[in-house]
């Protein structure tokens, strides 16, 4: 199983985004991500929140190796031709490290389409979107136009320079829903889960995998992990986090030595790769990677 | 004045991008410039175009002194909401070194819009779109919301994190037409003509500084296009034979280093304060230029 870090993008502090992006590279994590939000989600306007594209560029051109990603882009953010040459253009700066995720975004950002003057669909809307962009995305990544359907107008491209990969980067779709995870199975190279427990995750697995019939997709998964280096520091952490208001249910907590088991527990329920966002302290980053990747089964990077 | 070049963004090597970005700086250029273009212009449409902001920003974590621009972004490739997120972002990645030039795109540019899906305006349309697009960048990136017009709907704002300087990046506006001039006058820090000759320059910095003055504004008037630079006149001939041989544009700035100087010279005189070259030719020109004109410039500033 391979990990990767969400950079510190509501730091709002580009220089601090290249910096953990380079020592996560130095670490051995297999990959940075990035969120795509205009301002934080369920956080007052005021808030920063570093763009996703042109931010993973600079990380890209500051590191050599470490897969670089969106999780996610909104489907619906930007015009699908523009969101197209973007990630090529991001893709060939990384030399073929970018990972697409994508996802339709849900009510919570709602207040950034409405700030930034951007239209926002309903859930039905949202999902039958994203299945047009991503299939033209994979479309004109292949080098083929894409018709257009009732959401995506036509985009013919062609993307030159094209994707690294002939198919271009891996597209890998993020959402809770079976029926997101079903599109995952039938549209895209991976899915990702948000915050699920291992038996949830496992569950999804296996509605991915049913929908999927035999299509190679692979299971991701994401979310907040609080690590303390004991019990009673992550207790404690966590205390903190409950008294500055953050009432999150779906947050990873433990010591280090447990999240080395419980990486095991998600690599056994399929996961290809397990994204963390780390809670509290900076040097948690150097934790992970001094306490639990020794402890790791052989990960395909070090293969 | 000040002396940039345009970067190599159709050649289709990223790593070529930013090494051009690195040697331009050491040689002492003071900006390097990104066209906007989905496809390149006046070319075939499988022949490569990077996209410009994730180039920009690329370039500026590669290089730490150098003034990164577009020249010119178009303002209805991208909703303007998106636009100042996207130049504020790349402001902050270069600790405060973009210059963000803004264009209505022209009829040549009509083939990106269709094979992207994005719609194409009219001229006079495209006009007012700028003029709307200016105002609502230069509210959003000095931190306030613009409350949307016609053509530019309402963006909330704030950006956040804002620019690294505190009233935004400089912003220009480029077009030779007498519309986008005014646009330059009223409500830009710049105005940029591209492939314009010394006259026509002339006539048009006199106009820019007219419109601003009536606004009580202050409006650098600035220089771009493509220039053959040749060692003397007899390689200059050569260059120009070639170039004739591809059957390349005609709006070429033409002559030796010599000849540059006293190009460059005149264009000062004339107001600009900053020139930027697309550099036509072999890829040595960037270090011909850095050694026999860029001193010689600055000197007569």
């Amino acid at each position: 199983m391979k990990v990767g870090l969400v950079l510190p993008m509501f730091s709002g502090d580009a220089g601090r985004v290249l910096r953990v992006a380079r020592l996560a590279e130095d670490l051995g994590y297999d990959g940075v991500f990035a969120f795509d939000h205009l301002f934080p989600p369920g956080a007052p306007r005021d808030r920063p929140s570093l763009e996703a594209f042109s931010t993973l560029a600079a990380v890209a051109a500051a590191t050599e190796h470490v897969m670089v990603g969106t999780l996610v882009t909104r489907a619906s953010l930007r015009p699908t031709g523009l969101l197209a040459k973007l990630a090529v253009g991001l893709d060939g700066i990384a030399d073929g490290r970018l990972v697409l995720g994508i996802g339709t975004g849900d009510p919570i950002d709602r207040p950034e389409h409405e700030a930034y003057g951007l239209a926002y669909l309903d859930r039905r809307e949202r999902r039958e979107h994203l299945i047009e962009v991503v299939r033209a995305l994979k479309a004109v990544f292949a080098g083929a136009p894409w018709p257009g359907g009732d959401r995506v107008p036509a985009v013919a491209g062609p993307l030159r320079p094209g994707p690294s990969l002939p198919d271009g980067p891996p597209v890998w779709i993020g959402g809770q829903a079976d029926e997101v995870v079903r599109i995952a199975a039938r549209e895209a190279d991976a899915w990702n889960g948000w915050g699920l427990s291992i038996p949830e995750f496992a569950r999804k697995v296996h509605v991915l995998r049913e929908e999927a019939a035999g299509r190679s997709v692979q299971a991701t998964w994401a979310g907040i992990a609080v690590v303390g280096r004991d019990e009673g520091e992550a207790g404690r952490m966590l205390d903190e986090r409950e008294k500055r208001g953050m009432l999150e249910t779906n947050v990873w907590a433990g010591s280090a030595e447990a999240l080395t088991w419980w990486f095991e527990g998600l690599e056994t329920a399929g996961a290809a790769w397990a994204v963390l966002v780390p809670a509290g302290p900076a040097d948690r980053i150097e934790l992970i990677a001094e306490r639990v990747f020794p402890r790791m089964r052989p990960r395909p990077s070090q293969a | 004045m000040k002396v940039g070049v345009m970067l190599p963004l159709f050649s289709g090597n990223a790593a070529e991008v930013t090494t051009f970005a690195r040697r331009a700086e050491g040689s002492g250029f003071d900006g390097v410039f990104g066209f906007d273009h989905l496809l390149p212009l006046r070319q075939p449409p499988e022949r490569p175009s990077f996209e410009v902001y994730a180039s920009l920003a690329a370039v500026a974590a590669a290089t730490a002194t150098i003034t990164v621009g577009t020249l010119v972004t178009r303002a209805s490739l991208r909703p303007a909401g998106l636009l100042a997120k996207m130049a504020a972002s790349v402001d902050g990645i270069s600790g405060g070194r973009l210059t963000l030039a803004v264009g209505t795109g022209d009829e040549l540019s009509k083939r990106e819009h269709d094979a992207f899906g994005i719609p194409y305006r009219e001229r006079e349309v495209r006009y007012a779109h700028l003029a709307d697009t200016v105002l609502a960048l230069r509210a959003l990136l000095r931190g306030e919301a613009w409350e949307g017009s016609e053509l530019v709907p309402a963006v909330g704002g704030p950006i956040l994190p804002p620019p690294h300087r505190p009233g935004g990046p400089p912003l220009w506006v480029g077009g030779l037409s007498e519309a986008v001039v005014r646009t330059a006058g009223r409500l830009a820090d710049g105005w940029n003509g591209w492939g314009v000759g010394e006259e026509g320059f002339a006539r048009r910095a006199l106009r820019l500084r007219a419109v601003a003055e009536e606004a009580g504004r202050i409006v650098a008037p600035t220089w771009g296009g493509i220039a053959l630079v040749g060692e003397d006149p007899a390689d200059t001939a050569r260059l120009r034979e070639r170039r004739r041989a591809g059957n390349l544009e005609s709006d070429v700035w033409t002559g030796d280093a010599d000849g540059l100087v006293g190009f460059l010279s005149r264009l000062e005189e004339a107001g600009a304060t900053w020139a930027v070259l697309l550099l036509a030719g072999p890829s040595d020109r960037l270090d011909l230029v850095a050694e026999r004109v860029l001193h010689r410039v600055r000197q007569t500033s």
